[in-house]
């Protein structure tokens, strides 16, 4: 039997709402018989504002994480598609995997699309109320009760999410959240990190926890966790950063790299950035190297000699861009002398 | 014999122009009457004590000469004159914009939706020009939007506008026109126009007509083109003029007293499609059409139009059944009809229904359309009974419009744009609108200017420099569809890297595909993943760079046009778009230096060019710092050139 825990009121947007940007809803929060939690709202199957369709109250569900769950209607409540016609089973099969595909065409479909204020003269705007021209194949929508399942597509997966999150976030202890980390869903990563943010929560098991799942998850949790690092105090952010890019692969390095560049003056040092350089193949990563390099102007002898040898790189773009950082750099005697021979050998495309 | 039996020959119905010349024995070609001579003038002039004849006769030279100030027109003048050519501008009202101006205030149309419902925005020089109101006319006053558009002409490089002037005649040598023959009424002046290549998007074309263009008016028969929503029989119905009136709430009952040109409106008689819901802003099917000379009877109509727009409102403040119109009065009235059809001159190419609903690909297309094919009812208003439009069918995409359409078959040196060019009536119920008439404008305009280049004629043009006429247009932003863009001199296809320093969306490798919006379900385009963001290029060997051209985001999907309702929504808007690019700076690297080369704080164009010196280097850098609101930068096409 469900536990009935808290309300709480909360102003929602909906793209339907045509007069007042938000309205005020009561969002139930219950625990589950296994201890998850679980948010519903009473909402209304169409907003309509020529009162033309007939509306029923629905009762939606969602999990902590705002994920669109089931809906519900009272007993002897049905929902009608054009033309009164009642929904087939069928039907509320098909509504419900509209409402839990969080990229259905229903996303991008319009309010005046679904209502379709069609010019047809010359200036002249025709409203054509009730009636959906809008073109969907028939996999991804039900024929006569577009209108419906715009309204709770938009309920499922709208602006009620991100308000489910934040209620949701201030539930669980610290030790529940580490857990949650775990994950390798990364929508639940990605939720543990934003509840942290918000809780400026940087204690070192923490971050380490973060980390850790982050890297199992670069893909989908990269920025989230940037995010949180650059919140997070100096000290923290340049251990942490320094040991994601070590352990990152390319295309989450130059994230971390252009992070590293925004906040530069908080490193002490750029020791894994020397010594990995001569592995690197990838241009704008070495790019960007160089360029950090350069911004902090140190005359270290170990960057110059990781640079030299990317003069030897099969990428001529890399060659190039080595040179040239070397050029502005005081080096031994010998160095510039290799230097001065690279530069009369391939000056032409230099 | 009726009028229009008259022009009707064989199956074909051409007509060489045989108008009636403005002097009763005069040819087309020969100067019959002298409008700026003044030898009987006696002017006694007091300040100086003199006795003199003004001289009212001038001639002016140019490469090109566009008559007639419409949207077309103006895309058409812009583009000759940014594209090298010493252009002249004619138009015969006081302001520009034609039936888009103030004085007729229809609004600039276009690809405003789909069956679909999403808009395929026209680009080029139309957008610039509603971008320019967008940022100079927040209140949307129809007075200023003549001012927006007057100075967007007047600041052009290169082309001269001259108001309150006429062309009259074509002054011919052989078969090309030579001279138009102008009158300037607030001047008294005559002037003749010299030019090596003549544009009329007059839309009544006098200056095509008089220079013996082949031209035809009225409705083809079903089995000429095959047309399934042509009449049976070919006849002379032409789609008629309209007035328009605005009305708004004073806040008190306003009565009104219906003057004596009211013409009574038989409501009882009225199809139901005839709609009056959104009279505040005025009544577009208030038209009377002619299967006559409807240019002879314009000023007959145009008294008529007023009496049944008159006896419209009559009939709304005073039969009882409009309530909601008490307190409403007449702020502004059209005093100039706004035409939709006269005379349709020939081309080498006559577009028709078929080729719009089978979405005909052409190799020589350099504009298109996709209103809807909005033929309204023979007679209009004094034909009730039928639905003042038929709107036959919705476009499911958009249609092509081939250049052959856009020159006179038969005047070697003439192009034209807008209403008037080679198509069938059932074709120009679409393609009428402005917007797709401008992209018409912008590909005449520019064909003018490379056939003053070129030293060739339009028709030679076609035949042996179409590509370069089409890569022309959409490196100036125009949009062909089904044509990506394959310029050779650009340099960015040639680049040995390309690379952004975030990716929302899209990819920047698509920056140099040709194609410079997503279209039809496939995406052209970088978005970045928030700002400010970089695109950095860089190629093998030094390249020379002078110029750098990019095509960001305005939201095509978005129409941008002034609407009378201001409505903003999904897809309209009435502000300046939020995509676009306000500010970005170009970088060059030199020996290895970033080189600043110029940043534009307040850009106010989809197409932002950098044109500087030449230098020569190996890699650009654009950093894009801030939109007008939205959260990321979109672009879809980078070009460079040296």
């Amino acid at each position: 039997m469900q536990q009935k825990l808290r309300q709480y009121k909360i102003n929602v947007s909906h793209p339907a709402f045509e007069e007042e940007k938000y309205r005020e809803y009561v969002l139930n929060e219950r625990v589950e018989e296994d201890g998850s939690l679980i948010y519903c709202l009473d909402v209304e199957s169409v907003i309509c504002i020529d009162h033309i369709c007939k509306i029923v109250p629905v009762r939606m569900y969602w999990n902590h994480l705002g994920q669109y769950k089931h809906f519900l209607l009272e007993e002897g409540i049905i929902l009608e598609k054009g033309k009164g016609e009642p929904f087939s089973d069928e039907d509320y099969l098909m509504l419900h995997s509209i409402l839990e595909d969080q990229n259905s065409p229903y996303r991008n479909v319009t309010y005046s699309q679904i209502t379709k204020e069609k010019v047809l003269g010359e200036g002249e705007l025709d409203a054509i109320s009730g009636a959906t021209a809008v073109m969907l194949s028939s996999e991804n929508t039900i024929e006569g009760a577009a209108w419906t399942c715009f309204t709770l597509w938009h309920w499922a997966n709208g602006n009620v999410v991100q308000k489910i999150r934040k209620v949701s976030g201030a539930y669980w202890s610290e030790k529940e959240l580490l857990e949650f980390a775990m994950s390798e869903d990364y929508q639940v990563i990605n939720y543990v990190i934003e509840v942290l943010m918000r809780r400026k929560n940087y204690s070192p098991r923490v971050i380490e926890s973060v980390v850790a799942s982050t890297l199992s998850n670069q893909l989908y949790c990269m920025k989230m966790t940037i995010s949180y690092l650059e919140s997070a105090p100096d000290s923290l952010y340049e251990k942490y950063m320094m040991q994601l890019y070590i352990q990152s692969n390319s295309n989450f390095r130059i994230r971390l790299l252009q992070s590293i560049q925004a906040h530069i003056d908080l490193f002490r040092t750029f020791q894994p950035l020397i010594t990995r350089i001569s592995e690197l193949i990838d241009y704008q990563e070495i790019d960007l190297i160089l360029e950090i390099f350069g911004d902090v102007n140190t005359h270290s002898e170990a960057i110059s000699e990781e640079v030299f040898s990317l003069l030897n790189h099969e990428n001529n773009l890399i060659q190039r861009r080595a040179y040239w950082f070397l050029s502005k750099r005081k080096l031994t005697v010998n160095k510039q002398s290799e230097l001065e021979d690279f530069y009369s050998i391939n000056k032409d495309w230099l | 014999m009726k009028r229009r039996e008259f022009f009707k020959k064989g199956s074909i119905s051409a007509v060489a122009a045989t108008v009636v010349p403005i002097n009763a024995n005069a040819s087309s070609s020969s100067n019959h009457g002298d409008l700026g001579k003044r030898k009987s003038d006696k002017w006694q002039q007091l300040a100086t004590g003199k006795m003199g004849i003004p001289v009212r006769k001038k001639e002016l030279n140019f490469d090109v000469a566009v008559l007639g100030g419409g949207m077309a027109g103006i895309c058409a003048a812009i583009s000759a004159a940014r594209n090298g050519s010493k252009t002249v501008l004619v138009q015969d009202r006081p302001v520009l914009g034609g039936n888009a101006s103030s004085e007729v205030r229809v609004h600039v149309h276009g690809v405003t939706h789909l069956k679909n419902g999403i808009p395929e925005r026209e680009t080029g020089i139309i957008e610039e020009v509603l971008l320019h109101n967008r940022f100079n006319n927040p209140q949307e006053s129809y007075p200023v939007w003549d001012h927006v558009i007057y100075d967007f002409v007047t600041r052009e490089p290169n082309l001269t506008l001259m108001l309150n002037t006429q062309a009259l005649e074509a002054k011919m040598q052989g078969d090309k026109i030579k001279s138009a023959r102008c009158w300037q009424m607030t001047t008294e002046t005559e002037y003749t126009i010299f030019a090596d290549v003549f544009v009329d998007c007059s839309g009544d074309g006098l200056l095509a007509a008089t220079s013996g263009a082949l031209y035809r008016t009225g409705r083809e028969g079903k089995a000429e083109y095959n047309e399934k929503y042509a009449p049976d029989e070919p006849d002379g119905w032409q789609m008629g003029a309209t007035i328009l009136l605005s009305s708004k709430d004073m806040g008190r009952p306003m009565p009104f007293e219906a003057p004596s040109f009211t013409l009574k409106y038989e409501a009882e008689e009225a199809h139901k499609r005839r709609k009056l819901k959104h009279f505040s802003e005025g009544i577009w099917w208030v038209e009377v059409g002619s299967e006559g000379d409807i240019i002879a009877e314009f000023e007959e109509n145009r008294h008529k139009l007023m009496g049944y727009a008159y006896g419209l409102w009559d009939y709304m403040k005073n039969s009882g059944k409009f309530p909601e119109t008490e307190n409403y009065a007449l702020d502004w009235v059209c005093s100039l009809p706004g035409r939709r059809e006269s005379r349709r001159f020939i081309g080498d190419y006559i577009m028709s229904e078929g080729d719009m609903l089978g979405y005909k690909h052409f190799k020589d297309t350099v504009a298109y359309g996709g209103w809807s094919l909005d033929e309204h009812n023979p007679g209009g208003i004094e034909n009730l009974s039928e639905p003042p439009s038929y709107f036959h069918e919705h476009f499911n995409k958009v249609y092509e419009i081939p250049f052959r359409s856009l020159y006179s078959a038969n005047v070697p040196n003439l192009l034209f744009a807008g209403r008037n060019i080679s198509q069938t009536h059932i074709a120009l119920s679409s393609s009428r609108v402005m917007a797709t008439c401008s992209t018409m404008g912008m590909a005449v305009g520019t064909a003018a200017a490379l056939c003053v280049k070129k030293n060739v004629l339009p028709r030679e043009l076609s035949n042996d420099y179409i590509e370069e006429l089409q890569e022309q247009l959409l490196r100036d932003d125009a949009f062909i569809p089904n044509r990506p863009a394959v310029d050779t001199n650009n340099l960015a296809k040639n680049v040995a890297d390309i690379f952004a320093s975030s990716t929302g969306s899209g990819d920047v490798k698509l920056l140099t595909d040709g194609v410079s919006r997503d279209f039809e379900g496939e995406i052209h385009h970088w978005k970045s993943d928030g700002l400010p963001a970089q695109i950095q290029m860089e190629w093998e060997d030094p390249v020379d760079v002078s110029k750098v051209e990019i095509k960001c985001d305005t939201n095509v999907n978005k129409n941008i046009m002034m609407l009378k309702s201001s409505p903003s929504n999904d897809t309209f808007t009435n502000t300046v778009p939020i995509e676009l690019l306000k500010s970005i700076s170009l970088d060059l690297r030199i020996e290895g230096e970033w080189r600043s080369i110029n940043s534009i704080k307040k850009n106010k164009t989809r197409l932002i060019k950098f044109h500087f010196d030449s230098m020569k280097t190996t890699a650009i850098r654009l950093k894009i710092k801030e939109t007008y609101g939205a959260k990321d930068a979109k672009l879809f096409e980078l070009r460079c050139y040296s």
